[in-house]
């Protein structure tokens, strides 16, 4: 599904993201990029995005070469991914519901699609009694749910989390977890970028790790290698 | 933020109405002026009636004169009388033995041929013309006078368009600033940029037209008043100084005023949001 072959992306101001990367992840797959700041995790999820373009190298998601995206289709291949910030990111002036639906009017669903899909997905995140409620109403994992609940509504094959457990306490951040894990078992690819070891640890999925913008090590069923990582 | 566009289109737009209105008032009495402007072709005292007829059909013919009237003694001195019918003194000598000559009074059909009118008059000697009575100087004067004011206005216009623009987008910017975040949610949701802008544009002609048509209904009836005010405050005014019809005026701002509000609107909001759709 994913393919990296020897990508690279340096900044405008030479800083640099990720150094010769190669890698690939399956469909429906689960994997964890670890690392410590700076490592390179987020720039490998805004190339996946294509929020910014790499410098050498190729990626490839879903048979579609990103470099070769037209501008005015780049909305069209962000509707395969559903993507999940630390900060949530969700619209303050729009309740859960709307927010949720929001995704869908954006891909300009049909009222009656949204009728039927917000409220199963609202069900699925656990959100179905907070649908009337707006963000500053809700506690940082009921956020985070419904920004997942926005990423999954649209049925992505591709699932990008950013740091999503960064702003949770311990016991909501397993529970995003386990509703990313539920989310993966559907068939959706989850790629979740994030220095929570325990939750690493915990899962047992494959752990990609980033050093310094270098790929360091790719286990299956691997755990957060601190010292790997500190390296 | 909506508030505070509306409020500065409104400011530009009302500035740009009262420079209109006093620009159009101008141009309305330069036009008139203009237009009232012409020669006086004083007829020898002892050309018999029969040839006046062929005199006036040979000026009647030169191709820049737009009207011509005879004008006869008795009738020089009726419009004197009037024209001076405070000084009874006068008038009792003048009513006993008339001193006004008999003339032609033109009028051309434009000032750029009046030289050449005078020319073509006094060339006539022989049909009759004693002497061609001419403001050609002030017909100078007031000419430069009036392409000054058309520079002018149209500079001042100009100018004040660009300051309007460059107000409105900086506004509207401080709109559209405070839902980047919105913007940039929409952009990764996979939001095509017609998407994101069609709001923002909808809300900009929004602002633009009520932002315009508010002082070009606040001018109207402010001019009116301030007509009548001057009218019964300066009553002289009214035989020296006609001002243009209010409602004339406003038919034709109208439809400037609008488009100028919309394109201000449309241009502000779509240059706006362009610096946020690069995500």
């Amino acid at each position: 599904m994913i393919c990296l072959n020897d990508v690279t992306k340096i900044y405008d101001n030479q800083a640099k993201g990720i150094e010769n990367v190669s890698l690939s992840i399956k469909q429906g797959e689960f994997v964890f990029i670890v690392g410590t700041s700076g490592s390179g995790k987020s720039t490998f999820i805004r190339l996946l995005l294509k929020e910014v373009d790499l410098t050498s190298g190729e990626i490839i998601v879903s048979r579609q070469n990103l470099s070769l995206i037209h501008p005015k289709l780049l909305p069209y291949y962000r509707r395969n991914i559903g993507v999940v910030f630390q900060d949530f990111k969700l619209l303050p002036n729009k309740t859960v519901y709307e927010n949720v639906a929001f995704a869908m009017e954006i891909v300009q669903a049909s009222s009656k699609d949204i009728r039927r899909s917000v409220p199963a997905v609202l069900s699925m995140v656990g959100l179905e009694k907070k649908y009337k409620d707006y963000p500053n109403q809700l506690s940082g994992g009921e956020k985070q749910r419904t920004a997942i609940a926005r990423a999954i509504v649209n049925k992505p094959p591709l699932l990008l989390a950013d740091e999503p457990t960064g702003n949770l306490d311990p016991d909501n951040a397993l529970e995003i977890m386990k509703l990313l894990e539920k989310i993966n078992s559907h068939g959706t690819t989850v790629i979740v970028a994030t220095h929570a070891k325990d939750l690493v640890d915990s899962m047992k999925k494959r752990v990609i790790t980033f050093v310094e913008g270098n790929l360091i090590s790719d286990v299956e069923q691997g755990v957060y290698d601190y010292e790997v990582a500190q390296s | 933020m909506a508030f505070a566009s509306v409020i500065t289109v409104m400011s530009c737009i009302l500035i740009f109405s009262v420079s209109f209105y006093f620009v159009e008032n101008i141009n309305f009495a330069l036009e008139k002026i203009n237009n009232s402007i012409g020669l006086s072709v004083i007829i020898k005292d002892d050309l018999p009636d029969e040839k006046i007829d062929v005199l006036k059909k040979k000026i009647s013919e030169l191709v820049y004169v737009k009207k011509i009237d005879f004008v006869s003694s008795e009738q020089a001195l009726k419009n004197f009388m009037e024209t001076f019918e405070d000084s009874k003194e006068i008038l009792a000598g003048l009513k006993e033995d008339n001193p006004l000559p008999r003339s032609f009074d033109i009028l051309l059909l434009d000032n750029k041929f009046y030289e050449d009118a005078i020319k073509a008059c006094e060339n006539l000697k022989n049909d009759g013309v004693e002497k061609v009575k001419h403001a050609l100087a002030e017909t100078n004067v007031l000419m430069s006078i009036s392409k000054i004011l058309h520079i002018v206005s149209a500079v001042m216009i100009f100018l004040l368009g660009i300051i309007s623009i460059v107000i409105i987008i900086n506004t509207i910017r401080l709109a559209v600033n405070s839902r980047r975040e919105e913007i940039i949610i929409m952009k990764y949701i996979g939001a095509t940029n017609w998407f994101i802008r069609w709001p923002f544009i909808i809300e900009g002609m929004i602002i633009g037209f009520v932002g315009s048509i508010i002082p070009v209904l606040i001018c109207w009836p402010c001019y009116e008043k301030i007509i009548e005010f001057i009218y019964i405050k300066m009553s002289f005014m009214k035989k020296i100084f006609e001002f243009k019809s209010g409602l004339i005026i406003f038919s034709e701002l109208l439809p400037i005023a609008l488009s100028l509000g919309l394109f201000i609107g449309i241009v502000g909001s779509f240059s706006s949001v362009k610096k946020y759709l690069d995500v």
